[in-house]
């Protein structure tokens, strides 16, 4: 297949070709050599054999997240890692009570010089998290009103969690009052109605950022289609080793894998990847760890080099194939932890566990739905489940029940739990003894 | 000090053999048939409410009022040193201090009914104890011992920085409670912590001697949730969690890679960290044993053909606990080497046990392993 892209070297090369190949006598030998397809003793199409060119050696598909040109890497992410460090430092300040609104958001919409972050690397980037929120070219260019409602939610998380539950920190929470609740060992800190914030928005960027930029804007045919005359004439951006196409797809695996220890090979060692990255990578090795997805690290990880070793190749419906398989995948991993955590609070609910454990669950579970309307399904223009679908399981598990979360019945979450996954190819039961 | 909860027990045993007549008539059913025809038709039987019995009435209630007795020292000694804090009262306080906290290392596995639904033992044992949030309390005052977030700042942990290392010396420590500034708000500090863990402790062994008594031993089946299956899970999970990583492996940095002294127990007076790890050991194989006055783990496996299992197991504890006396201190071995190459081999003795139990007992018994790591976030 990637003789295709040779195809037009293969032409400009035929008058060549027929000079070279007079002394056979055989012209209806040569005209194959343009014909776009393997015939005649060709090894491949339109090359090789007796009487065409030889084919040219395409890039190998990598053990490793490693490309070089001329020597040189071509790979780079890093403001996928900064913003990915930027996310980290926003969380820590939603459990730190002396915060205030202005500094959260502050921090979710760094501007350049700003002294927003404890890390001043990420204080004199221009990279911030809230512009990629919501922020992809398919779904958010032309839906600034989406946009802006997504980024609304994410706010008043922020607003929440500083003006109702900081109030309440040193409170023991009860029904219908904010404050903390003990989860095991830990301590854990929730609205009036159960749900921690800090977990909505983490999880909550799971899709609405990390998600997002990768499904809808970087391995995007329609985003990555306008680089194509430029990668096809090995256009090198300015100053830099990689072409634009190049850069958009490492600028997606950044996003997965941008802070974990061993970019390079991230699933090298699986139980590494939650050590630094609070987003989609630690989420992949939880759906990994589980045996019924076992296999689904290493998908992903295979779909980022051969979809980037493509490009290389000039092989766009190679590069595309990838990108369905990492559409299914990572909207895959969502909806697995989505089901997870649904099916964890309930059977914590029916064991009569503690408040603070059963939120916990639910609340990341939350984030998780949340997250499923920015997924993508593969060779389609749409996500696994519409914005208005998301939110009415949220309403269900949360916003419809009195005071929230203390209300939610194992039938609802039953419920939820079955809308997701009917839509993928794993049953509930399937998600819910996933490891932790 | 076991002896001591053998009278007690025997005093126990009196008492139910009047009360529990109607128990023992309970019509063998189902449930108390050990294993079921598809494990190769063994037809061992093998009567699981005189398991629940003897560990109710013969070890669980009389361990708690032992430990009861020892937190009453505790508060007459913290009394005597409130009204006379001179250096002889801190010592015997520090002894009644000491007691209690072996005394409890024998019902920190008892995590089950009321103990689990207000999180006992991470509300009475968990350390490292947070000395600035110690601090911050006894400066700001109105703190709430309810919140989750105060657990590492009270319970013994805390008593054992306000007793051992409050200050550099005796007389310092002495100086906190006599001349410092503060020195009414650390006394009062002191006194909250006994009194939260005497209040915790009381209203759990209150519900013991009430109702829970009963839903614990006749909840007599075989099934997940029967007192059997989630007692042995919460004895392992004891035995996993708390002895062998947060008594040795977590101090060795068997798990994160980076040896930490400070989290040892009993940090402040380390020539009691070996001792009350003993002491949970002592209880642990006490317990497997039905502290030998009645119906075991070790005399279940024993009906199930399994003796020899048993006798793993106990030679096993029994490795440890030789192992784990061999070695100096806790805190002088982690000082002094790293890695603490004896103290890790002792802990690999104490590893041993775990699959032992968790695997080989567990599956001897048909009990499903009911607890997993808890998520990291």
């Amino acid at each position: 297949m990637k003789k295709f892209a040779f195809a037009l070297m293969a032409l400009t090369s035929m008058v060549f070709i027929a000079c070279d190949s007079d002394d056979d006598d055989m012209p209806e030998v040569v005209a194959t050599c343009s014909d776009n397809i393997q015939n005649g003793d060709e090894t491949g199409v339109d090359c090789g054999g007796s009487s065409c060119t030889p084919c040219e050696t395409a890039a190998e598909i990598p053990a490793n997240y490693v490309f070089a040109r001329d020597g040189e890497s071509t790979v780079s992410f890093s403001g996928q890692t900064t913003r990915l460090f930027m996310a980290n430092e926003i969380l820590g300040k939603f459990k730190d009570p002396s915060s205030t609104v202005g500094e959260i958001q502050a921090m979710f919409a760094h501007a350049e010089g700003a002294d927003d972050f404890a890390d001043s690397d990420l204080n004199t980037s221009d990279k911030n998290v809230k512009s990629k929120t919501a922020g992809s070219f398919d779904y958010f260019s032309n839906d600034p009103v989406t946009q802006a409602s997504v980024r609304a939610d994410f706010d008043a998380y922020i607003t929440e969690q500083v003006n109702d539950v900081f109030p309440n920190w040193n409170e023991v929470a009860t029904e219908g009052s904010a404050g903390q609740l003990p989860d095991g060992s830990s301590t854990r800190y929730v609205n009036a109605n159960g749900l921690e914030l800090d977990q909505a928005f983490n999880k909550g960027l799971i899709g609405a950022f990390v998600g997002d930029q990768i499904l809808n804007n970087y391995t995007s045919p329609a985003q990555l289609s306008r680089f194509e005359d430029d990668n096809d004439n090995d256009v090198i951006v300015d100053g830099k080793t990689y072409t634009d196409m190049e850069h958009d797809w490492d600028e997606a695996y950044g996003y997965a894998f941008g802070v974990v220890s061993d970019t390079e090979n991230p699933i090298a060692n699986i139980d590494d990847l939650d050590a630094t990255d609070k987003f989609l990578a630690k989420y992949i090795k939880r759906a990994e760890n589980d045996p019924t997805f076992t296999g689904i690290a290493q998908d992903i990880f295979d779909a980022y080099k051969v979809g980037r070793t493509a490009i290389i190749n000039k092989d766009y419906d190679e590069r595309n194939r990838q990108t369905d398989i990492l559409r299914e995948a990572i909207a895959k991993v969502i909806a697995i932890r989505s089901v997870f955590y649904l099916q964890a609070g309930k059977t914590k609910i029916e064991a009569s566990g503690e408040p603070g454990d059963i939120f916990h669950d639910l609340s990341e579970g939350f984030g998780f739905i949340y997250s499923l309307q920015f997924t993508r399904r593969p060779g389609a223009e749409d996500a696994y489940f519409t914005r208005t679908e998301t939110l009415d399981f949220l309403n269900q598990i949360y916003a419809n029940n009195t005071n929230g979360f203390w209300n939610v019945t194992p039938e609802t979450l039953d419920e939820v739990s079955e809308a997701i996954a009917v839509r993928f190819d794993f049953t509930v039961a399937d998600a819910a003894d996933s490891n932790n | 000090m076991k002896k001591y909860w053998y009278v007690l027990s025997v005093l126990f045993l009196v008492l139910w053999a009047c009360s529990s007549d109607n128990t023992d008539e309970t019509p063998m059913t189902d449930d108390d048939i050990s294993m079921s025809d598809d494990d190769g038709g063994m037809q061992n039987v093998f009567d699981r409410s005189t398991l629940l019995v003897n560990w109710a009435d013969n070890i669980i209630i009389p361990s708690y009022k032992s430990f009861q007795t020892t937190m009453a020292q505790l508060v007459i000694d913290y009394e005597s040193f409130e009204q006379e804090p001179i250096l002889q009262n801190l010592q015997t306080l520090r002894t009644s201090w000491l007691n209690a906290y072996k005394s409890w290392q024998s019902i920190s596995m008892f995590e089950i009914g009321p103990a689990e639904a207000i999180g006992l033992r991470l509300n009475v044992n968990t350390y490292p104890t947070d000395v600035m949030l110690v601090e911050m309390n006894i400066a700001n005052g109105g703190y709430n011992f309810d919140l989750s977030s105060n657990r590492d700042a009270k319970g013994f942990p805390a008593l054992d920085y306000l007793l051992n290392g409050f200050a550099t010396d005796d007389l310092g420590i002495l100086e906190k409670f006599t001349t410092d500034a503060q020195k009414d708000a650390n006394l009062l500090y002191l006194k909250d912590v006994i009194n939260n863990i005497k209040s915790l402790t009381d209203s759990v062994i209150a519900e013991w001697e009430g109702d829970y008594r009963a839903i614990f031993v006749n909840n007599d089946g075989s099934s997940a949730t029967a007192s059997v299956d989630r007692f042995s899970n919460d004895f392992v999970f004891y035995y996993e969690k708390f002895l062998r990583a947060g008594k040795m492996g977590i101090p060795l940095g068997v798990f994160s890679g980076i040896q930490s002294p400070n989290t040892i127990e009993s940090f402040y007076s380390p020539e009691n960290s070996n001792e009350l790890f003993l002491e949970g050991l002592d209880a642990v194989q006490n317990f497997f044993n039905g502290a030998s006055l009645g119906e075991s783990m070790a005399s279940y496996l024993t009906t199930l053909d399994r003796k020899d299992l048993a006798d793993d197991i106990n030679a096993q504890f029994d490795a440890a606990r030789t192992a784990v006396e061999a070695l100096d201190s806790f805190r002088t071995e982690l000082e002094t080497n790293n890695p603490s190459i004896a103290m890790l081999s002792a802990y690999d003795e104490v590893q041993k046990a775990v699959s032992l139990l968790k695997v080989d007992m567990f599956s001897a018994m048909s009990i499903s392993i009911d607890f997993v790591d808890a998520d990291g976030d």
